[in-house]
């Protein structure tokens, strides 16, 4: 799980796959990512699990580093 | 040519776009992008221009130019564009503003987007202070893209310095993102997010306008005016984005949030619009790459929010951050069209781009407005901060199509209010911040008002006295009288009056016909000093009686006709035509009553929400302001000649009464007839004296047909009600142009008029005639529910200030209170609430839109029934709309509930009425006729007598086929069949729910009595149930249906001539034996059979799903009715319940099931009774049960405990999903919901007229039901009535049929039949029999009803093929005539 979402991140949105993500880096707060930027992680994790993330799951807190977007995403059963 | 070719583009939907703006203004600087960088430092022009060069060279963007071939544009990335930026000195210029202007004005320069996209110079200001000056076009640049041209200059002007430049760096293409967008364009993604940005559009149409300026369209000249926020506001906006229930991914988009929340509820505000689209841009760089690319990315897509009253700005706050994450859900690269760039006419742009310093020397850059938008944006909102300072700053374009320098000036302030007042208490209403500024309030305070005169009504009357005596003042038939001789006898009646003991400041009542000695009266009441209580002739004397006690009426003046309706007044009757003046005084010497202008003139009537009339009290000031005022106003050179002719209790009369008086001019008076309609309003045109009228609209819909081409009128005033302009253009029509046509709005309270404005034919072009300007002396705010004043062209209420304010209300200092309320602006005053809304339009006249108690509240929503009304007249098949909110019907509460104390029937049973021992209607009718109805009922021997008949086909296998269900009905029915010696072939349906012990019961029985036994079942069971639900609240119709048919089947195939049912004798009276059969003395029950006999016919003929999905072919014929005849064994046995039991229990071993939870074999049954308590209230066998308890088969106590029975509601959900029956949502039961009436030459489908509505109203104020009438039915003062429109129900309202009301004696009385047996309130005579719920049981009941009324003889089948009152009566009437001539 982690590994699809780094590369995911690392390839389309960072710098294909120039630039190193940490699980622990805070994608949001050091504009690592921009919401556009993880909206289209979102789009992609939707499809690649066939889940709908609404837009109250949306949180700061759910997606501010990939560990985060992992648990949030275990809990929805991925 | 290869080469070419890879630098050839389409161009991207977004620059598409741009282009086409760009193309409509070839010569406005529409798109220029023009940024400046102050640099405090020297600037080698020489490296300078070198380095831009280089620029160029790495920047195919800037190299792009854009051609057209075959009319459709493309671009080009030049392989080189040469250019030496210039170097511009004005170092000679001190002026700031010089230096400025220059700048400005370059940046205004239109770039030839066919040859150079861009324009570049450097000026010198100072010796140590250069200017880059850059303009690239829109459509090739955005903001982020300004920063990278920046950076990448700056960088190698900053190693060429150093002379450490070797080669230009490389640097991505922007074809690589045209050539991305194009590809997204074809993805699934992009297909969902297609589909989801033309369904959102849908929602909006028709761009709001703002501070009621209906904006121009094609200006593009535009003001930037800039909003610094200063770092207190940006500091608390910055806390602000910290809360967890605000904050967002990304600190921009938390901030966008909060901004947007503002900006959204500012534009809200002051258009007035529901629901506001504002396009923000998306960035569309999706990778690092595309932040090192320069070019046009950006995107623009719109948010869209719907508001209501009721909320704060935290709701929209929440409401803003769904709705942001869904654009960035759906907002695609390549995703946008012209549709949805139409769609929004406002901008938030929240750029996050800054720039740093040049080569180590500080900054200050500018975005420099080129003085044009956009033709369809009005006001674009950016969010900035260029310079990294910290403080956010608002800079917002408006649109001179909108925005002149008057409300641009406006608009910081407007906007600052709100977002103060939005950082200070999120939890407000958006409607709590006013958002004047101090200088507008203040502009207010001091406005002049106009200039008063101090004479009073009476002083002015004396002028005309003393300079013209022997003019006329009044005519009334061939009588005149004239100005001295009205003052003598005014005189005199004072006299007398004094002489009665009236004193100064009395309640002195006119209760008269209006006649001239009413306005001597009137005039003789003033000159004692007395207030005036106009009393018309036409009122129930209760009324009367009322107003003269309410008012301490002291002395009344009357007449010998009218006299006789007082009753119980202490007032003094001064009975004016048997006055002997010969008795009284003959001097003129009145006392000088010294004019006291707080003192009361009169006290006016008016209906009363109480239900007793209230009385204004007019005090002399205000009825002089509006004298001095008219008198000036509608002064022309003739003299007024005015009819009096309407009421004298009506506040408009005072203008007839008074106006003609003090200008020297004439009352020509008109009398109501003592009976019968006041026609006067003919009279006045018929007999042409006057030249000046004052009326009502409604009036004047009455002589819209009159041929008015003579008449001498030339001035008219009408009030009273909202002046259409389609009347007024009519009417101006047919008298010609030399009429002026004044709408003259005001209440009672406020005297007369004032707010008045003169009709332009050519101008007014809204719905309504605007009611004007205020008159002198008066002031009029229009606020919002917080008291706010709300910006020129929006809605509010209206409240009326000045010196035509009433005093308050007689006797009521509660209600004074509540309408006239202290001045929100001005402490020392009151404004006097008049519950109705208005706005100002763009010409500062007030517009008038109705009242504001047409405000309804629907599930949280205040909603202005006027406002969808205004959207639906705005279609063009829409004359005139009512929409009323249709109340939730009023359940009774279980326990409030009664049940009759002789059947248990329940009270909420459709028309229950209980007499005062708790019995029911339907026990006390039945006592009426229970002799009648019991000769329906036969012997056993009776029936053998059928059953064995000789005459049937004596090779038969078997007699008859017995429906058995395994209750005990049908059981019993079995064992006497068998008892009595019949061979017989038992049936019983299998509907897949009967339950196993009622199945082991079954089998045990039919196998123990040794009878042939089939099971019936069908495939669409489940199907039918649902359907039977839908129509009937329960299963067990649908069930008979399906019994009845595939039986009929059965003993068709076998030829059994007969199917004997186990209905109950309740059951014969709950679906066939109606009371309309028993109404005559000699009830003929030979007749009844052949009654019952149709309705068989008729029933299965009913369109339903057993009819549609089971074979039931075999009905069409006749003769199946024939062959297989149904007999009711209960008809032919009476037996009891006890007795029943003890024969089944021992005798056959029957047993109770135990596995339904209830006393009924089928397990679905419940789901029934469920729905049908649940929809209707009460339980399905409340009814039929109630006439087992009055055939005495079950006691009222069984009857109860079965109805009341626990019903296992898990149990039923299963069900319900099982056979697939979805419960109706909450407003298809009858919860409150909108319903709108039009007028309109032809009816449309209201499926379109929604969609129509939906693109102006939010959801929630769509009606349900929208409906055709031929005409809106009108309450006696001549108003809709609304009541009225109340009264349809659901199934009525489903009807695609316009709402036609019946006429003539046989629709009306069809109409009255109709509502009874159907529960109706109201029907109309194109209203479809079978679509409202007439099945074969109301056609017995109404065909029954009807022959009884017009004594005939109509076959029941008629309703069916006639099935609206409007065929029925016609056939009704020609039956009649028929008889007639045969007679």
């Amino acid at each position: 799980m982690y590994h699809i979402i780094i590369d995911f991140l690392e390839k389309q949105i960072v710098a294909e796959g120039k630039y190193q993500i940490d699980k622990k880096d805070n994608l949001l707060e050091d504009g690592i990512v921009d919401s556009m930027g993880m909206m289209r992680l979102v789009l992609y994790v939707e499809e690649k699990f066939n889940i709908r993330i609404p837009p109250e799951d949306m949180s700061f807190e759910n997606f501010k580093n990939v560990e985060h977007i992992v648990s949030y995403l275990s809990k929805k059963n991925v | 040519m290869e080469s070419t070719q890879q630098q050839k583009r389409e161009l991207t939907q977004s620059q598409l776009l741009l282009w086409a703006g760009q193309k409509l203004s070839p010569d406005k600087p529409l798109h220029n992008t023009v940024h400046t960088f102050e640099i405090a430092g020297m600037v080698d022009h020489s490296i300078f221009s070198r380095a831009f060069q280089e620029t160029i060279n790495c920047t195919d963007a800037m190299r792009i130019v854009f051609l057209e071939e075959d009319n459709t544009p493309f671009q080009y990335s030049r392989p080189k564009v040469d250019f030496i930026p210039e170097l511009i000195d004005l170092t000679s210029e001190s002026d700031e503003k010089v230096i400025e202007e220059i700048i400005q004005r370059r940046g205004r320069i239109p770039l030839d987007i066919g040859t150079r996209i861009f324009d570049a110079a450097l000026f010198k200001i100072d010796e140590d202070r250069y200017l880059w000056f850059l303009n690239m076009h829109h459509l090739v640049t955005d903001a982020i893209s300004a920063t990278i041209v920046y950076k990448r200059l700056v960088g190698i002007y900053g190693k060429m310095e150093k002379n450490e430049w070797d080669r230009p760096a490389e640097s991505p293409s922007f074809f690589e993102y045209v050539d991305y967008e194009q590809r997204t364009r074809l993805d699934k993604h992009d297909e969902r997010s297609g589909t989801y940005w033309e369904e959102k559009i849908k929602t909006v149409t028709g761009t709001p306008d703002f501070y009621g300026v209906k904006r121009k369209d094609s200006i593009t000249d535009a003001t930037r005016v800039s909003i610094p926020l200063g770092h207190e506001r940006t500091q608390k906006l910055k806390r602000l984005a910290q809360k967890p229930e605000v904050r967002a991914w990304t600190a921009n988009l938390t901030m966008f949030n909060l901004l947007a929340t503002v900006f959204f509820t500012y534009l809200h505000r002051i258009s007035g619009q529901k629901r506001i689209a504002v396009g923000a841009p998306t960035h569309n760089r999706l990778n690092k790459r595309s932040h090192d690319t320069v070019g046009a990315f950006i995107e623009i897509f719109p948010l869209i929010i719907a508001f209501s009253e009721e909320d704060t700005f935290d709701s929209i706050l929440q409401r803003i951050r769904i709705e942001t994450n869904e654009y960035l859900r759906y907002a695609q690269p390549g995703g946008v069209t012209p549709a949805i760039s139409g769609s929004f006419n406002c901008i938030l742009n929240f750029i996050n781009a800054s720039f740093s310093d040049f080569n180590g020397l500080p900054i200050k850059s500018q975005w420099i407005p080129t003085g044009h938008i956009d033709i369809t944006h009005q006001i674009r909102c950016h969010v900035v901060d260029f310079d990294n300072k910290g403080d956010m700053e608002l800079l917002f374009d408006l649109n001179h199509g909108t925005f002149g320098p008057d409300l641009i000036g406006k608009v910081p302030q407007h906007f600052l209010n709100l977002l103060d007042a939005f950082l200070e208490d999120m939890g407000q209403s958006i409607h709590a911040p006013g958002m004047a500024t101090a200088t507008e309030l203040e502009q207010i305070m001091h406005k002049d008002s106009g200039n008063v005169g101090s004479a009073t009504v009476l002083d002015l009357f004396k002028e005309q006295v003393g300079a013209n005596p022997g003019a006329p003042a009044i005519r009334f038939k061939e009588d005149t009288i004239n100005y001295g001789q009205l003052d003598q006898k005014s005189d005199r009646l004072a006299h007398y009056l004094l002489e009665c003991g009236a004193k100064k400041n009395d309640r002195i009542g006119l209760y008269m016909e209006r006649s001239p000695k009413y306005l001597i009266g009137v005039l003789a009441i003033l000159k004692i000093g007395g207030t005036f209580i106009p009393i018309p002739s036409n009122q129930p004397k209760q009324r009367i009686n009322y107003i003269l006690k309410d008012a301490a009426v002291t002395v009344l003046l009357t007449s010998t006709t009218l006299k006789s309706d007082i009753s119980g007044s202490a007032a003094t009757l001064v009975v004016f035509d048997t006055i002997d003046w010969d008795s009284t005084a003959q001097t003129n010497d009145l006392p000088n009553v010294v004019g006291d202008a707080t003192g009361i003139a009169y006290i006016l009537y008016t209906s009363g929400s109480t239900g007793n009339p209230k009385g204004v009290l007019i005090p002399h000031s205000a009825l002089s302001n509006y004298i001095h005022w008219a008198k000036k106003a509608y002064a022309n050179s003739e003299k007024y000649i005015f009819p009096l002719f309407t009421s004298i209790g009506f506040d408009l009369t005072i203008t007839s009464t008074f106006l003609p008086l003090v200008t020297g001019g004439e009352v020509v008076v008109y009398k109501e007839s003592a009976h019968g309609p006041d026609i006067s309003l003919m009279d006045v045109f018929e007999q042409n004296r006057v030249t000046s009228i004052k009326l009502t609209p409604s009036h004047l819909n009455l002589i819209r047909e009159k041929d008015v081409s003579n008449s001498k009128i030339k001035t008219m005033i009408v009030g009273g009600e909202d002046f259409k302009t389609q009347l007024a253009k009519t009417v101006q029509n047919n008298f010609g142009d030399h009429l002026r046509i004044y709408n003259e709005y005001g209440p009672t309270e406020a005297t007369v008029g004032c707010i008045v404005g003169l009709f332009d034919v050519e101008k007014h072009d809204q719905t309504s005639v605007p009611i004007g300007r205020t008159i002198d002396g008066m002031e009029a705010y229009i606020l919002d529910s917080h008291k706010n004043m709300v910006p020129h062209g929006v809605v509010g209420e209206l409240y009326l200030g000045g010196m035509g304010l009433a005093s308050g209300y007689a006797n009521l200092s509660e209600l004074t209170s509540e309408r006239f309320v202290d001045h929100p602006f001005d402490g020392t005053k009151k404004l006097y609430y008049t519950g109705d809304l208005a706005r100002i339009n763009q010409d500062g006249e007030y517009e008038y839109l109705g009242r504001s108690d047409e405000q309804v509240k629907l599930r949280g929503f205040r909603i202005e029934l006027t406002d969808i009304e205004a959207n639906m007249e705005k279609h063009p098949a829409v004359e005139s709309a009512a929409v009323v909110l249709m109340e939730r019907k009023k359940t009774i509460p279980e326990e409030e509930i009664l049940n009759c104390v002789e059947c248990g029937l329940p009270s909420n049973y459709p028309n229950a009425d209980f007499d005062e021992n708790g019995v029911c209607h339907v026990c006390n009718a039945f006592e009426e006729y229970r002799d009648r109805a019991l000769r329906y009922f036969k012997t056993e021997e009776d029936l053998k007598k059928i059953l064995l008949d000789p005459n049937l086909d004596k090779d038969r296998e078997y007699d008859c086929l017995s429906l058995l269900s395994g209750g005990k009905d049908s059981t019993y029915i079995l064992a006497q069949l068998k008892r009595m010696g019949l061979k017989v072939l038992a049936f019983t349906l299998d509907n897949g729910y009967i339950s196993d012990q009622a199945k082991d019961n079954i089998d045990n029985i039919v196998s123990k009595m040794g009878i042939d036994h089939v099971y019936g079942t069908t495939e669409h069971m489940n199907k039918i149930f649902v359907d039977s639900l839908h129509r009937h609240q329960n299963v067990c119709n649908g069930c008979f249906k399906t019994i009845y048919t595939l039986s009929t089947k059965i003993a068709l195939e076998k030829k059994i001539p007969f199917v004997v049912t186990g209905l109950s004798r309740g059951q014969f009276y709950e679906t066939r034996l109606t009371e309309e059969l028993f109404w005559k003395e000699d009830t003929d029950v030979a007749r009844i059979d052949e009654t019952i006999l149709e309705a068989r016919k008729l029933y299965h003929q009913e369109e339903d799903a057993a009819k549609a999905l089971l074979d039931t072919d075999m009905f069409k014929d006749d003769e199946t009715f024939q062959k297989v005849r149904f007999i009711d064994f209960y008809r032919y046995t009476d037996v009891s319940l006890e007795e029943m039991i003890k024969v089944l229990e021992n005798d056959i071993g029957w047993r109770r099931p135990t596995d339904t939870g209830r006393s009924t074999n089928c397990l679905i049954n419940q789901l029934g009774i469920y729905v049908h308590k649940k929809q209707k209230g009460y339980s399905n066998y409340s009814y039929p049960y109630s006439w087992d308890v009055r055939m005495g088969h079950k006691t009222r106590q069984e009857t109860l405990d079965e109805i009341n029975e626990y019903i296992h509601e898990d149990e039923v959900l299963r069900m319900m999903k099982e056979i697939g029956y979805e419960e109706p949502g909450e407003t298809e039961l009858g919860q409150e919901h909108l319903v709108a009436y039009y007028t309109g030459a032809s009816p449309m489908p209201s499926i379109e007229m929604a969609e129509y509505l939906k693109k102006g109203l939010p959801d929630y104020m769509v009606p349900r039901y929208i409906k055709h009438v031929e005409q809106f039915p009108l309450t006696t003062n001549g108003k809709v009535d609304k009541n009225s429109l109340k009264q349809l129900n659901t199934d009525q309202l489903n009807l695609e049929t316009p709402y036609v009301a019946p006429k003539g004696e046989i629709e009306e009385l069809i109409a009255v039949i109709w509502k009874e047996v159907l529960q109706l309130n109201k029907v109309g005579t194109e209203d479809n029999f079978i679509a409202l719920g007439g099945h074969s049981l109301a056609a017995i009941r109404v065909t029954a009803r009807i022959n009884e009324e017009f004594q005939l003889n109509v076959p029941l089948n008629k309703i069916f093929e006639l099935p609206t009152i409007a065929s029925y009566a016609k056939y009704i009437e020609e039956t009649i005539l028929t008889l007639l001539e045969e007679s």
